[in-house]
């Protein structure tokens, strides 16, 4: 007992000496840790490569999606129907985090597939080809994107350049174009979105002009039922979603505001008919982006995949839904 | 070793082997270093993170040539993913000045509520309602945020937007300042209480021997005795306002331009680099900008923390005996 207390008060008081080697070891970590900080490594492309051509019923190997919550449930839906046919293929599905997430995720190579609801900016094209991808754009439906305003609200119709004014803050008052509820309040979906940048690049600068930006006082919300939930509240604001994204939120909740192509012509609903005849202004492609062509792709779960979303079958699941089969 | 084990019973495996086999010198410096290494590890913890999220942030001034002034002036945060410096239009300042309004309005809402509830538990409730109370609380501190943010979006952004009409439809700085109160109450209350509960009994009978009432009392001498431990709850319940991401996401209204004033739509420093980083690619000007956020948010964290240490010094030093 004696000879362990002294052994320990004696370790107690040492002087400085091991203050400064705890300093070094500290500042070694620190710097080791800063180091090491940037050598990730890609290792989450998964599958490609590892399923040899063969037959189509038994196809194995692994795919992953990721991207736009607009075609979430197209995806989800189609995994399910898809894993019946090809039980041995493992898909890890998507979390619907957004299309430009999506298109983060595919040209940071961690997933085989991105779904979206725009179109690839240039900008994400180089940084996927400078990283030795080859996106590949496969168009599987169409949507249109709805209008959405409180239940209350007088509005009509708009026409296609009352609602990029709208967005883009040119038009701040509900009486200028007919509505109700005082100053407009703007809903976008959050930057993570494709239909928050569809928005942007389709309508507003298309219409008005490649300089014309989003309002800064927009209110981004982080998904379409909170943007919905919050228009469905306030009387004085405006959100758009997709067609499939409607069915989030109970029918009165929100009302579908008509938009025409121009002042003369009559407001048209959105609607699958509207969007197949394209008469309904604000209508947009869904696609799914994939390393190369699918069809000739070395990863036979992907190649199977994709063409089953483009059959007959998976088609008619995206009409099921809400949105517009391509063909 | 089997016999000595009755003889010496208190003092277990490690004591006897250093006594027995006299390996205790080896044996305690391993045992001493493992655990100065345990000690050491938060102080590399905080180096290493700072030095890791310095580090990538730095890229986006070194590399990317983004200007820096940019990057503290302008007055919108939009993470959108591009590689041109021209195009990106990020700034620090309206998610940091969301981060203050939001954290102000949780200070504003979760003192008074905090404090009063643990004075009304420590001092004048029944032991068994103090019980019932700190139960609750404790168990409320639990619940994850998001359950928070869901009842404040059921029930209280309806009704900011219908009395007040602040915000986008309710949702504003103000409402999600109110909503992280009562996510950062339950941790003010069971530490305050705790601290109130450690003031010596003879405090206590000395003021009312001099005539104080209950109120003096509790005002006079129990409150700046246990001030310490009443800063360091508000101050965690502070922390957790400057860190709430999941509730200031959903309920602070989403816009990224500069808020003027509380009642404003707002996306805080947590939020912004939570919607923002799905859009975060290796090449982008997102990721390291939002790195850069992250730094800053730090940095702020770091030195509240270092304020409320100072003024916790002063303050023991007012009060020692």
């Amino acid at each position: 007992m004696k000879l362990l207390r002294r052994r320990t008060s004696a370790s107690i008081v040492r002087g400085p000496f091991p203050v400064l080697i705890s300093l070094g070891v500290v500042a070694l970590l620190a710097i080791a840790v800063a180091a090491c900080g940037d050598d990730e490594k890609d290792t989450g492309s998964t599958g490609s490569g590892t399923a040899a051509a063969t037959q189509i019923p038994n196809v194995t190997g692994t795919i992953s999606l990721e991207g736009s919550s607009t075609v979430q449930p197209f995806s989800i839906a189609l995994i399910d129907e898809f894993a019946k046919v090809y039980p041995n293929v493992k898909i890890n599905p998507p979390s619907g985090k957004g299309s430009g997430a999506g298109i983060t995720d595919f040209i940071n190579k961690q997933v085989d597939i991105a779904q979206s609801s725009r179109k690839m900016k240039d900008d994400e094209k180089s940084q996927a080809t400078a990283g030795g991808l080859d996106p590949f754009e496969t168009h599987i439906l169409d949507d249109a994107l709805a209008m959405a305003v409180h239940p209350d609200n007088k509005v009509a119709q708009l026409t296609l350049e009352q609602v990029a004014k709208i967005f883009a803050g040119q038009i701040t008052d509900w009486s200028e174009v007919g509505g109700s509820g005082g100053a407009i309040t703007i809903y976008t979906r959050n930057e993570e979105s494709g239909s928050f940048a569809y928005m942007e690049e389709d309508v507003i600068q298309k219409v008005l002009g490649k300089e014309v930006k989003y309002s800064s006082d927009i209110n981004k919300q982080a998904n379409a039922p909170a943007g919905l939930t919050a228009v469905s509240g306030d009387p004085s604001g405006i959100f758009y979603a997709g067609l499939g994204n409607l069915a989030d939120i109970p029918q009165g909740k929100v009302k579908v505001v008509p938009v025409s192509l121009d002042a003369s012509s009559k407001g048209v609903v959105p609607s699958e008919a509207t969007v197949k005849d394209k008469t309904y202004p604000i209508s947009r492609g869904l696609f799914y982006y994939t390393n190369g062509d699918p069809a000739k792709s070395t990863n036979a779960a992907l190649k199977a995949f994709v063409a089953y979303a483009l059959s007959d079958e998976g088609q008619k699941l995206g009409e099921e839904i809400g949105f517009v089969g391509i063909k | 070793m089997a016999t000595s084990s009755e003889a010496i019973p208190s003092i277990g495996m490690l004591g006897r082997s250093v006594m027995t086999r006299r390996r205790g010198a080896v044996l305690e410096l391993g045992a001493e270093w493992f655990i100065r290494g345990t000690g050491l590890l938060t102080v590399v913890l905080l180096v290493g993170i700072l030095a890791l999220l310095a580090r990538q942030g730095a890229r986006l001034f070194l590399e990317l040539d983004y200007p820096i002034g940019r990057f503290f002036t302008y007055g919108n945060a939009i993470t959108d993913n591009t590689t041109d410096p021209s195009q990106f239009r990020f700034g620090v300042m309206p998610p940091l000045i969301a981060t203050f309004w939001v954290t102000l309005m949780t200070l504003v809402f979760a003192i008074p509520l905090g404090l009063m509830t643990a004075v009304f538990i420590s001092e004048v409730a029944h032991p068994r309602v103090r019980l019932l109370i700190k139960s609750a609380a404790e168990l409320l501190a639990g619940v994850p945020t998001i359950i928070f943010a869901f009842v404040g979006l059921a029930l209280v952004v309806p009704r900011v937007n219908d009395y007040f009409g602040w915000g986008a439809g309710g949702l504003s700085g103000l409402t999600a300042g109110f909503v992280v109160s009562f996510v950062a109450v339950p941790l003010i209350i069971s530490i305050s209480d705790d601290a109130m509960q450690a003031v010596p009994v003879d405090f206590k009978e000395n003021a009312y021997a001099l005539g104080c009432n209950k109120l003096q009392t509790i005002w006079f001498v129990i409150m700046p005795a246990a001030i310490s431990g009443i800063t360091a709850a508000v101050m965690l319940g502070m922390a957790r306002a400057i860190g709430e991401t999941m509730v200031v996401l959903i309920l602070a209204g989403g816009n990224s331009s500069l808020p003027h004033d509380p009642t404003e739509s707002m996306r805080p420093m947590t939020a912004t680099i939570a919607a923002g980083f799905g859009n975060a690619s290796e090449q982008s000007l997102v990721r390291p900008a939002l790195y850069m956020t992250g730094t800053v948010l730090f940095i702020i964290t770091f030195f509240t923390t270092l304020i409320a240490d100072a003024v916790l010094d002063r303050q023991r030093k007012r009060f020692a005996r």
